[in-house]
Order: structure tokens, then C-alpha cells, then sequence
């Protein structure tokens, strides 16, 4: 096997926009000039509360989008160097489940009720790969036998209702991986689970982005899964994003106010609190985003340009981003200091 | 198995309190058969006589068990006004009350479902909006004036339609269609109005589902979500309807074959109610009681079939 050249880029999203017209006449700006990059074999955690905007933007890489309501104003996304975006439907189509496949947060409902889980794993394959049945069949039992379910000969005859949603979940990263993709999408695949369940999910996500040489966006709103998985972590607040940094870095070293108190929020066994920390105020709706920062009604920093004055993003070393005008205070004085030492 | 056994008793019930109500119906029912027969002039030893020669003056409770054990044996007694066994009656006019109800059947499936979808697919498109406004029309249409109307405007202009009388099927395939697809139509219609708007709304409350979602994440085809997919998953629901569609083509034939002569079970059955002719009533009801049932009860393990979360149970 080749080593996977992890300098290459794999996805490319640019100023991405995306607007959905409300019923009430409104129009609601849920993912707003987010750019950000995947390269090959790399796991990228994009982190957010709900609402934050991230499921839609993975929904949009994939062009599973409603549209409408939904409508992408502005940006491209590229993929292996192509806009999937000027892709036609047909086109598209045998991208999605070969090149880049998703699981999605909900197995219970994710599964076709009136088919076998063998007839939806080999429908998959068969659609990508001009094998026969049987060689379909097989490479179906043998994907279950990977992602760790005994007896996968008669597994793969039964309905998902007789699966438990661990199980159901299995089966969708199997269909999932079914053609070793480049980049797999997955969407808060644990938060339906038990926990118990959870880390053998991860685990096996893990294993299986090693053996099939995918990278991994996986979208959650949980920090320690984060730290558990990822190469690098974006957070994302009200459809932007607001901090990107390796995974040690973020950890170690947050700028952003919101990453800060989103760390805050992950309970520690060192220290003995009786309620965990939560971050006070909610998200702002879609359609009714402040002027200036969008975490400012919440930051116990917040400054006077954060009402009025829409944050950049800033640099703070060559692979960690910020959109924060703290930040930017600091960059001067430290300049400042750097001039008077001169 | 529990299911379709518990199906099947239910069946059986239904069909046994069927013929009590007719029974019963036709007791409280003003008029007599004996005096119909015999005309006003008749007297009273001439009617008595008759009566008990038919067994009419019997208790009611015997005459239903007389009945009941004729009906098991699969005999279905003799009409009073034919003076024929009723069995005979309905073997003669079935074929043509059969083909009719399963050419309807055919143009209400082969219409209603791909245009059901095909709306769903275009929601509040002008398309759609039009096929349901149509297909309001088409509910509200009483089927005795779209038969005189089919008759009028189709029938009598163009030469292949016969407007009244039946050719069966072993004499000439075309000639019978010649005389069954206007009358067909005419009970169409209006189901195949009823049956697209359930086949729409089950669509469009499939593929808002999750499922949807996971296969067009597989890459799958568009023909593969909608054809296989998302309409496996509406027939369940439209299943139920379909039972309910039987009824009414079932029915429909009664008032049809009015309208277009046909000599089938409906026209039968309107000769035998206005002479009181009893066992014929009671043999007919049965048979359209049977025809009815034993369709829910195909719907039934068609469910099975369909929807593997049934099984189980």
C-alpha cells in the first residue's frame, strides 16, 4: 500500500453561503463565508452547538441540500480540484456513497424499513462497482464482518427493525465504506446512542478511516469525542467559523472566547463540581444575526467594536485560524512590543 | 402466521353477521314476494299454499338455519321469481360482473399510482396543482351521469364501443373490451380521482423521511429512490385505501350495469330486489359480502408481504 500523501488537498470549501427562505418571508443566513479545507486521510472534527450551522454544511458538500428552501448564494467547494458544485444532479450521483459517503445521527430512522439490510449494502455497491450479485453478496458479508457483526451471512437477510441502533449504525458505515470513499461525512453518529455503545462506534470509525484510507469530516457538538478523534478541530458558531487549530492547540491554546467556554463545558474527573459549566444565552436565529460579532451578546469580553464591527479571520500561527478582535488587540501589542525592543 | 390467522376468523365472523343483517333487512322490508308472484288477484288459500310450499311461514330462526346449512353445502336455494336455483343465476352473470370490476381495478392502479407520484414529485407545482383540482372534479362526479356522458360523447361517436350489451372474453378479447372499457371508466374514475390523492400524500410523506436521505447519500438513482424505495414504502399505506377502492368498484357495478345493459351480478341483484325475490338477495349480498372480505383479506397478507415490521406480529 502506498502511503497516503496527506499534503494533498482533498476538499476545498470557499466562502461558502448559504440562505433558506423561512416561511415567515425571511430570509435566514445559516452558513455565512465558511472556507476551510480537508486533506487526504486527515480527520477534521467541525464542532458547534445546534443551529451552529454545521449539519447543513456538510449537507451541502454532499448536495443533499433542500433546495429550496435552501439556496447556496456564494462560494464553491472543491473537490480533488472539481466545484462539486457545478456538478449536474446525474453527474453528482456517482460521486455521493463512492467518493464521499455520510452517516448520518439518526440509525434508528436511516435505514429503509421494507428492505433487508444486504439489499441496501449491495444496492450500494452494485450501483459504483459492475461486480454481480454474488460478488456483491460477498463483498456485503465481508463489509459486516469488518465493522463487527457476527454471523453477517444471515445478518445480511435480516430487516432494520430487528437491529438494535447500535447495530443499525454499524450497517450504515459499512454501506457507508462500502466504496472506499476518500471522505467520509459523519454527522454526529454517536448522539443517538448509548454510551456504551458510543466508544465502540468511534473505535470503529477509527479502524475502518485507517483500513479504507478515507479522511474524516465528523461533525459533533461533543469536545471529548473531539479530542478522542480528530487531526484538526473547527469550531463553528452561528454559521461561521470562528477558531481552527490542530486538535493539541486548540486544546492547549484557545483564542476564541466561545472555544474557551466550550472546553469549559467538558467535564474534568480531576475537578468536583456540581454542575457542569454551560455557556449562559443561546445562539442567535438565522434571521436575526447581530451587526458586529455574532458571539458577542454572549462573551463576557465582549468590547465595543464586537457590537458594531464584524470580526476577520486573523492568524495566529500557520494552522490556527481566529475570528475573534481580541485576538486582534493582542497582535498589535504585540507588535508594539517588537517596535519598542527595536 | 398469528396475524393472518386472526385475519381469517375475523373474515369469518364478518361474513356470518353479513347474513344475519340481511336476513334480518329483508323481514322489516315492505312487500311480498307471494303476493308479487301471484298478482293482486290472488286468494288467501292460494297464498297460504304458496307460502309454505316455499317455506316461508316457517319461524324465522329455521329459515336462517335452513339457509345457512344450504349456503355451507353450497347450495344457494331457488329464486322465487326464476324459479332457478340462485346458483345458477350467479355463475351465469359473474363472468361478466368480474371482468368489469377487474378492468376497473387495472385502469385505477395503472392511472392513480404513477400520476400520484408524479404529482408528489412536482409539489405545489403547476402541474400538480392542476391534476388536484382535476382530480376534485373527478371525485365530486356522480357515476350515472359520467356513464350517460361517456355514452353520449364517446360511445355513440366512435363505432369500436358497443354502449350496451356484453361479448364475453372467449367469444373475442376486443369485442369484449368494446363493451367493458366505457362502463369501466365510468367507475374509474372517480377512484382513480380518490386513489391519486392518497398515492400523493403517502409519497410526499415518504421521501421527507430520513431513509430518503440515506440512499441519496448512496449515489443511488433518482428511478431507484422514487421506484423501488419510496414506493414500496407508500404502498403500505395506500394498501388500506385499496381495500376500501374494491368496496366501491364492487358496488359501482350495480348502478353501471344499469346504465350500459350489461347482464351482470348488479343488474340481477336489481331485478331480485324489486320482486322481493328473497334467496336471490341473500345469495347476492353474499356473494358481493364474500368478493369484499375475502379482498381485505388479500390486502392483508399483502401488508405481510410489503412490510416485514408486520410479520413479526
Amino acid at each position: 500500500m502506498e502511503p497516503i500523501n496527506t499534503q494533498q488537498v482533498l476538499l476545498e470549501v470557499s466562502n461558502l453561503k448559504i440562505q433558506f427562505q423561512l416561511k415567515n418571508g425571511k430570509q435566514a443566513k445559516v452558513v455565512d463565508d465558511v472556507s476551510f479545507s480537508i486533506h487526504k486521510g486527515e480527520t477534521v472534527a467541525l464542532v458547534g452547538e445546534s443551529g451552529s450551522g454545521k449539519s447543513i454544511t456538510s449537507l451541502a458538500i454532499m448536495r443533499l441540500l433542500p433546495i429550496p428552501p435552501g439556496e447556496i448564494t456564494a462560494g464553491t467547494i472543491h473537490f480533488n480540484g472539481n466545484n462539486l458544485l457545478d456538478y449536474k444532479n446525474k453527474e453528482m450521483s456517482h460521486i455521493r456513497g463512492n467518493d464521499i459517503s455520510m452517516v448520518f445521527q439518526e440509525p434508528m430512522t436511516s435505514l429503509d424499513p421494507v428492505f433487508t439490510i444486504g439489499n441496501q449494502l449491495m444496492e450500494s455497491i452494485r450501483r459504483h462497482r459492475k461486480v454481480s450479485k454474488k460478488e456483491a453478496r460477498e463483498k456485503a458479508i465481508h463489509l459486516l464482518q469488518e465493522v463487527g457483526i457476527a454471523n453477517a451471512d444471515k445478518m445480511i437477510a435480516e430487516y432494520p427493525h430487528q437491529l438494535s441502533g447500535g447495530m443499525r449504525q454499524r450497517v450504515m458505515i459499512a454501506i457507508a465504506m462500502a466504496n472506499n470513499p476518500q471522505l467520509l461525512i459523519a454527522d454526529e453518529p454517536t448522539t443517538a446512542l448509548d454510551v456504551t455503545v458510543q466508544a465502540q462506534i468511534l473505535n470503529l470509525m477509527m479502524k475502518m478511516k485507517k483500513e479504507h484510507r478515507s479522511a474524516i469530516l465528523f461533525i459533533t457538538h461533543d469536545m471529548s469525542v473531539v479530542a478522542e478523534t480528530a487531526d484538526r478541530v473547527m469550531v463553528m458558531y452561528a454559521g461561521q467559523i470562528v477558531e481552527e487549530a490542530p486538535v493539541r492547540e486548540l486544546f492547549l491554546n484557545p483564542q476564541h472566547p466561545y472555544t474557551t467556554a466550550l472546553l469549559k463545558t467538558m467535564p474534568s474527573l480531576d475537578t468536583d463540581v456540581e454542575r457542569l459549566p454551560s455557556i449562559p444565552g443561546i445562539v442567535p436565529p438565522a434571521y436575526a444575526l447581530p451587526d458586529g460579532c455574532r458571539f458577542a451578546p454572549r462573551c463576557q469580553f465582549a468590547m465595543e467594536q464586537c457590537q458594531t464591527l464584524q470580526p476577520e479571520v486573523l492568524t495566529v500561527n500557520e494552522a490556527h485560524k481566529v475570528r475573534c478582535h481580541l485576538f486582534s488587540g493582542k497582535e498589535e501589542r504585540a507588535y508594539a512590543e517588537e517596535g519598542s525592543l527595536t | 402466521m398469528m396475524y393472518l390467522i386472526r385475519r381469517f376468523i375475523l373474515l369469518i365472523i364478518t361474513i356470518l353477521l353479513v347474513s344475519i343483517i340481511t336476513f334480518g333487512v329483508f323481514q322489516i322490508l315492505p312487500g311480498d314476494p307471494i303476493r308479487t308472484m301471484l298478482g293482486t288477484e290472488a286468494d288467501a288459500t292460494q297464498i297460504e299454499n304458496l307460502r309454505s310450499e316455499l317455506g316461508l311461514d316457517r319461524p324465522l330462526y329455521e329459515q336462517y338455519a335452513d339457509w345457512m346449512k344450504g349456503l355451507l353445502t353450497g347450495d344457494l336455494g331457488n329464486s322465487i321469481r326464476f324459479s332457478m336455483p340462485v346458483k345458477d343465476l350467479l355463475f351465469d352473470r359473474l363472468p361478466v360482473t368480474m371482468s368489469l370490476a377487474g378492468l376497473t381495478l387495472c385502469m385505477v392502479l395503472i392511472v392513480s399510482i404513477p400520476l400520484g407520484m408524479f404529482a408528489a414529485r412536482r409539489q405545489n407545482k403547476l402541474s400538480d396543482v392542476s391534476l388536484s383540482t382535476v382530480t376534485q372534479i373527478g371525485m365530486a362526479v356522480p357515476s350515472f351521469w359520467l356513464g350517460m356522458m361517456l355514452i353520449l360523447y364517446v360511445g355513440m361517436k366512435f363505432d369500436f364501443f358497443k354502449i350496451s350489451g356484453y361479448i364475453p372474453w372467449t367469444q373475442s378479447v376486443t369485442g369484449a373490451l368494446s363493451t367493458l372499457v366505457l362502463p369501466a371508466l365510468t367507475i374509474a374514475i372517480p377512484q382513480i380521482a380518490v386513489n391519486f390523492r392518497y398515492v400523493r400524500t403517502a409519497v410526499l410523506e415518504q421521501i421527507q423521511l430520513d431513509y430518503v436521505r440515506t440512499i441519496r447519500s448512496k449515489g443511488m438513482s433518482e428511478q431507484n429512490v422514487m421506484y423501488k424505495h419510496v414506493l414500496k414504502n407508500s404502498m403500505i399505506p395506500i394498501l388500506t385505501v385499496f381495500g376500501l377502492i374494491m368496496a366501491e368498484v364492487v358496488a359501482g357495478t350495480i348502478i353501471v350495469e344499469q346504465v350500459f345493459s350489461l347482464p351482470g351480478v348488479g343488474q340481477l341483484l336489481i331485478t331480485a330486489i324489486s320482486n322481493r325475490d328473497f334467496p336471490l338477495v341473500q345469495g347476492i349480498v353474499m356473494y358481493i359480502t364474500v368478493a369484499v372480505v375475502a379482498i381485505n383479506f388479500i390486502v392483508d397478507i399483502l401488508y405481510s408481504v410489503l412490510d416485514p415490521r408486520i410479520r413479526l406480529r
